[in-house]
């Protein structure tokens, strides 16, 4: 029996079967697993590692954690003085590869 | 100076989010040696993929070799351009492909083209950048299964606004925050569209408050571009309006040709209009939509200040309208009977051998049975003749 990978729910097969086809919930209904949309459902800042908020941004209107590129800035780091080159800084910290020089 | 020009970035770090598609795209890169699967960059327009690219070539030491989508439609096109470059590396230094928008062929438009990549995807002897923006149809599940596949996702506002606040910063503007606002949620991501729009913002055009930049429409634009105080804020006003670009030209043409100005005006500004539709019909030929970004900046040449020009559309006189549209269906029919006997196209015909013909006929060297109708009309153009 198939099962969500996330949260272990037990789902079913659809029938008829064709391949390709997602396990669903009993009911038939697709499983928006909850697990991981509350783990989805914030970004992470890219210069203190912290959470951004996302429920309480002022932008959330307009942005789905899920869609959006995953590391993002917080309010206390955006009010840092220079926040580009805090961010900056955390890129080439976090990933020193980009800093490339050949 | 165009900002988007001006902070391209010059190296993977410049680049702001996705950091770590980025750095699997490096890290590709980094490790390259033959054989190895050949990658894809997915995402939206405007995200970076291009500029990837370029930077990839840049910073690894490649020759790149750009194409496009049109360019690879068919096996004999992919074979032509990319033999040599697979075959002979030592006459080309070291060469890179990068294929983008190889999502943009669709269904019947591929005449094997994508069949043709797969199989050099397969055997990459030198590393192959493809760029896509989505992989849901049948054709891309294909390529997906021959390439590393690199998602990159739209920007988040906030990171958006922080890239647009530093080059305000650099530039040593202020907007106030309801128009950043606006500025960077309108752009769903695209930093280039992003950019470009800001600019015009702030370079003196100040689009109407409770309209969106897509609601200015054709007549208002054409007005507000003539009656722009500088250059600048006549770019402003081009970008501000979306039209469809052959609307665009059109409004441009039938406005210069209606209003009075003097013939040095009307020369260069028809030599503008000529410009613009050139590269129109290059794209709608070769499908190259990425050109159009230039399009702006062509008819940007159509800009002077303090003329009479005011938006006008098809205000030609009645006579002249009439005899375009029954008269020319009718030469049109004369045409196309006579190129078909001649052996050549109807516009050579048209061009090249219709008025020498008048000539004959009105010489009394040829002499033509047409209908009662047509023979009219050849009188006419025969009257026409100086």
């Amino acid at each position: 029996m198939p099962s969500c990978r996330i949260c272990n729910k037990p789902l079913i097969w659809k029938q008829p079967y064709k391949k390709g086809d997602r396990p669903i919930e009993k009911d038939g209904s697709t499983h928006n697993c909850s697990k991981w949309q509350k783990e989805n459902a914030d970004l992470k800042c890219i210069i203190c590692n912290g959470s951004v908020g996302c429920p309480n941004c002022e932008f959330a209107e307009y942005c789905n954690p899920q869609d959006v590129s995953p590391l993002c800035i917080c309010k206390k780091c955006e009010e840092l003085e220079d926040p580009f080159i805090s961010y900056r800084k955390a890129v080439d910290e976090k990933f020193p590869m980009l800093n490339l020089k050949i | 100076m165009m900002w988007s020009e001006k902070y391209r970035p010059k190296n993977f770090l410049d680049l702001i989010g996705n950091e770590q598609s980025r750095n699997l795209f490096v890290e590709w890169f980094t490790n390259w040696k033959k054989g190895i699967k050949p990658i894809l960059l997915v995402g939206p327009p405007g995200i970076g993929k291009t500029t990837l690219a370029n930077l990839a070539a840049k910073q690894f030491g490649y020759d790149l070799i750009s194409i496009n989508a049109s360019d690879v439609r068919n096996k004999k096109n992919i074979n032509e351009i990319l033999s040599p470059v697979l075959g002979n590396q030592t006459v080309l230094g070291t060469p890179m492909i990068f294929i983008d928008e190889v999502d943009g062929v669709h269904g019947r438009s591929d005449y094997g083209g994508t069949e043709a990549i797969i199989k050099i995807l397969k055997e990459p002897t030198i590393p192959i950048v493809l760029a896509a923006n989505s992989y849901s149809s049948d054709k891309m599940k294909s390529i997906k299964k021959v390439v590393k596949t690199i998602e990159l996702k739209p920007l988040s506002p906030k990171l958006l606004r922080l890239y647009l606040n530093r080059i305000l910063q650099l530039e040593g503007v202020k907007i106030d925050s309801d128009s950043l606002m606006k500025l960077v949620t309108q752009s769903r991501g695209d930093i280039r569209s992003m950019i470009n729009f800001t600019q015009a913002r702030v370079t003196g055009f100040d689009p109407p408050t409770e309209k969106s930049f897509e609601s200015l429409d054709i007549e208002e634009g054409v007005n507000a571009f003539y009656k722009a105080n500088s250059i600048d804020e006549a770019r402003s006003v081009l970008y501000s309006l979306r039209i469809d670009p052959r609307e665009k030209i059109n409004a441009f043409y039938s406005s210069i040709i209606t209003s009075k100005i003097s013939v040095d005006d009307l020369q260069k500004f028809l030599c503008v209009i000529s410009e613009a539709d050139m590269l129109y019909g290059k794209i709608m030929k070769t499908q190259q939509w990425r050109l159009l970004r230039y399009l702006d900046a062509i008819l940007l040449g159509l800009y002077k200040k303090d003329t009479s020009i005011r938006y006008s559309k098809y205000n030609l006189s009645w006579p002249l309208l009439n005899r375009l549209r029954w008269d020319g269906a009718k030469i049109k029919s004369i045409v196309a009977s006579l190129a078909k006997t001649m052996h050549v196209s109807k516009s050579t015909f048209s061009t090249i051998y219709f008025p020498f013909l008048l000539y004959c006929i009105k010489n009394k060297k040829i002499d033509l049975e047409f209908d009662e109708s047509l023979e009219e009309i050849v009188q006419k153009e025969i009257a026409l003749i100086k």
